[in-house]
């Protein structure tokens, strides 16, 4: 069935309303077309805006990749923005944190023709951004500033200027490094501007994109400073003086120009290092460092002090006169070094040796210069302390000499040439105890000899010595350990072996010597050792705590060449020994000279006082022998008891001991 | 030509002579009329509908334009208000129109081709303007600029060199 729907005449002619419908219809499909057209524009204006504002970020994080220093990325910067923003000029501020004030600087940038010099004249010359300024309100917040009309900003200084130059936007932007406020930059524009929010943001990435190159830098400054200055006291290192002398001495060789170079080397600084650690040493060395500054400041940029390492330093001084000049400076040095410096609560006396040399010589290189002012301070040094010395050129060749035998010696310890000898040591009664003393010597070559006095100097200013010692040590041990393997303990023969000042300052030397006689297997009982007596009572403290440490062991200690040095009743008292070793210079004399006489009689009588022994050296004769021997002497050695003996005769003495009548004779006649 | 020209000379006659002469041009130029203001057309199109409006109104398509220009100005400013605001008059509002008005319009329309006006302000306060474009619309400036002047109740007379001239692109504009 179909079905007509009914419809009125009226309805279908009612062509009025159908009008008004469609008319409705399409002023609202047109003002939904303008809607969702207008929507679209906003979004391309948003897209437009983030474009720019994208490719602004870009340039300046392109010049900042790319510039060379942070003013011209700034520069950059800051012209960018003006473009972007169609701001005209630009300026960028550094904050001082010191003076707790905001500096102008000269980065600027202005868009040339429009006028405004009186502006950027006034911002460089006569403004003073701190405070409620523009710059001051960016700088304490750390954000952006917008001022939309500075010509209506009641805490704008330069209103007037602005003005007449026809500014009106003012904005702010702080640069930071870690929310630190480093800078800051401040942009003008013509027109009056509400602030923008993105693109206030925009300014504030630049802001810290800007920081990052600041800081890039000054890591880079502070890179290029640490690696020619010395960490611990600031003073410029090796290689700066090295360029700064390599400089002088160009000048030198087209002018008149002169100069001289002063090598210090401080006094006995291994001692306190060693003794009163690292921390202590590096104090020292901070102290002295700011004495010699204070010395040479009044020179200005004449004179550099640079220290080289260790307890090194050298000062450079320019346009000086002659010698003496340069003497008079190093001589202000250890003047400065005149007061005692306080340390953890210690007062150490400091020294210095200077060794100077001067341009006058004609260097053709620092490296030279430098060596000659370190071979006289070498010069200053065996001098005694806090001396100064100037180069002459046959010092030269003394210390070429020095050189070869250093390497000479490394190459023996190494080819295992030296060995020691052993002078026996005899009782002038039957209860005393034999022994030896172990003496180095340096087969340099099959049948060639060398005592330690050619070369024990060397040994010990390069350091040798330590290792030398150590092989002295063992050596003597494994001997002892040898000589007693059937002996009874009250028969024991033992084995005296000197030490060094470098060696009593080892930090280890007490473990060390523990360590050798249990890997040699001999008794503590069998060693003894020997220092001298200047050894002993320079470092007191030091050594004495060293000794206590050694006879703890079982070890015996001997004080050597006594009556040389600094014979001191007070030192003697607290100083724990077992034996006195007369210097062999009193005994040759002894039945001429009365006064020798009375010296070894003094000597004799204080070390039964002390109950220790004493070991007479040099006797060379029956006569000298038989006096010591009634003076009450307890053990002598010298030639005429025996030359020093190699490893095999000294063998062949131990064996035959109990035997041989010369040697009952040797113990004293019985 | 973008789009929202089109839409502006819709609303214009519109307003002016009513819907229906609008799609009667729309028809006497042979065009479907469906512009949205985001679109570009082709040049061709303004120009049949100029043609047209002039045929039907008995007026020279330059007179069309002109018309068009100062009817369009205050559809514009009803659209794009902020661009309007904060000039204190015609004149400083015309300045503007190559650092900011036509920036904004490329803002929103990529690609638009917005002509070049080379100024220069005579000593007795005359405006002289050269338009350079690569469009033969001087007229529509022209309307633009009496429109604006309306704008701010001002009255601004416009003197221009013959067709043919070397000037002929140049409006001199003289605030009475």
């Amino acid at each position: 069935m179909t079905v007509h729907p009914e419809t009125s005449p009226d309805d279908a002619l009612d062509f009025e309303a159908l009008y008004r419908i469609a008319q409705r219809r399409y002023e609202r499909e047109q003002r939904a077309r303008k809607q969702a057209e207008s929507i679209a524009e906003h979004g391309l204006r948003m897209i437009h805006l983030r474009e720019r504002q994208a490719a602004l970020l870009e340039s300046v994080a392109r010049a900042a990749n790319s510039s060379t220093s942070w003013e011209q990325t700034i520069r950059i910067a800051m012209q960018e923005v003006c473009e972007h923003a169609g701001w005209s000029c630009g300026f960028v501020y550094i904050w001082d944190d010191k003076a707790s004030n905001v500096l102008t600087l000269s980065p600027c940038h202005v868009v040339m023709g429009e006028g405004l010099e009186s502006f950027v004249d006034f911002t460089l010359t006569r403004f003073e951004p701190a405070g409620r300024t523009l710059p001051g309100r960016a700088a304490t917040l750390g954000k952006p500033v917008w001022i939309s009309d500075v010509t209506n900003d009641c805490e704008f200084p330069r209103k007037q200027s602005a003005v007449e130059c026809g500014l009106r936007t003012g904005v702010s932007v702080p640069i930071l490094i870690d929310d630190k406020v480093v800078a800051v930059t401040e942009f003008f524009g013509r027109e009056v501007q509400n602030p923008d929010i993105s693109f206030l943001g925009v300014l504030d990435t630049i802001g810290v994109q800007l920081g990052r190159v600041i800081e890039r830098e000054r890591i880079q400054a502070k890179l290029l400073h640490d690696s020619t200055h010395d960490a611990l006291t600031g003073l410029p290192n090796r290689g700066h003086l090295i360029n700064r002398l390599t400089r002088c001495i160009a000048q030198a060789h087209t002018s008149e120009a002169t100069y001289a170079v002063l090598f210090v080397d401080l006094d006995r600084f291994k001692l306190i290092n060693d003794s009163l650690g690292h921390r202590a040493g590096d104090a020292l060395l901070i102290e002295i460092a700011t004495r010699f500054r204070s010395v040479i400041a009044p020179r200005g940029q004449e004179a550099m002090l640079a220290r080289l390492g260790g307890d090194e330093f050298v000062v450079l001084v320019q346009n000086l006169n002659g010698i003496e000049a340069a003497t008079s400076v190093a001589e202000s040095l250890l003047a400065a070094m005149a007061m005692p410096v306080r340390i953890e609560g210690q007062q150490i006396f400091a020294s210095a040796s200077i060794g100077v040399t001067v341009g006058l010589f004609g260097y053709k290189s620092a490296d030279d210069a430098l060596r000659d002012a370190d071979i006289a301070m070498y010069e200053a040094k065996r001098g005694g302390k806090s001396r100064v010395s100037i180069f002459e050129p046959v010092l030269h060749l003394q210390a070429v000499s020095r050189l070869a035998l250093e390497s000479d010696l490394r190459r023996a310890l190494r080819d295992r040439q030296f060995l020691l000898h052993y002078q026996p040591i005899v009782p002038t009664s039957a209860a005393g105890h034999h022994s030896f003393e172990a003496l180095l010597r340096w087969q340099k070559a099959p049948g060639l000899i060398v005592a330690p006095g050619e070369f024990i100097n060397v040994a010990e200013e390069s350091g040798l010595i330590v290792f030398i010692g150590e092989f002295v040590l063992r050596e003597a041990c494994n001997a002892a350990k040898l000589w007693n393997h059937d002996r009874p303990a009250n028969e024991w023969i033992s084995v005296s072996v000197n030490m060094s000042a470098r060696q009593i300052a080892q930090p280890d030397l007490v473990q060390m010597v523990e360590r050798t006689i249990v890997e040699s297997g001999a008794h503590p009982e069998m060693l003894s050792i020997e220092l001298t007596e200047s050894l002993a009572v320079t470092n007191f403290d030091l050594t004495s705590s060293k000794l206590a440490a050694i006879r703890a062991l079982g070890v015996k200690v001997s004080i050597d060449d006594f009556g040389t040095g600094h014979s001191s009743l007070s030192y003697l008292h607290q100083l724990k020994f077992d034996t006195i070793k007369i210097d062999r210079s009193f005994v040759p004399s002894i039945c001429d000279d009365a006064d020798s006489g009375r010296i070894i009689q003094t000597v004799l009588d204080l070390a039964k006082n002390l109950d220790v022994s004493v070991v007479a050296e040099g006797a060379e004769t029956h006569e000298q022998l038989d006096s010591l021997r009634r003076m009450g002497c307890d053990y002598i050695q010298g030639y005429y008891i025996s030359r020093p003996l190699d490893e095999e005769a000294a063998g062949r003495w131990v064996h035959a001991l109990r035997t041989s009548p010369e040697l009952r004779r040797a113990q004293g006649g019985v | 030509m973008k789009g929202v020209v089109f839409n502006l000379l819709e609303e214009a006659v519109t307003h002016e002579f009513g819907a229906e002469t609008w799609e009667a041009l729309l028809d006497d130029a042979k065009l479907d009329g469906a512009y949205t203001s985001l679109g570009s057309y082709d040049d061709v199109e303004i120009a049949a509908l100029v043609a047209a409006a002039g045929k039907r109104l008995d007026l020279t398509p330059e007179q069309v334009l002109q018309w068009f220009g100062e009817r369009a100005m205050p559809l514009l400013k009803e659209r794009y208000g902020p661009l309007f605001n904060g000039h204190a008059g015609a004149r400083n509002f015309i300045l503007s129109v190559n650092k900011i008005i036509h920036p904004e319009v490329r803002k929103l329309y990529a690609g638009a081709e917005c002509p070049f006006f080379h100024f220069k302000e005579e000593a007795d306060g005359a405006l002289m303007l050269r338009y350079q474009s690569t469009r033969k619309m001087i007229d529509l400036a022209h309307g633009f600029i009496v429109g604006a002047a309306k704008l701010w109740n001002e009255t601004v007379t416009i003197n221009r060199f013959p067709p043919g001239s070397p000037n002929a692109d140049v409006l001199i504009v003289r605030w009475v």
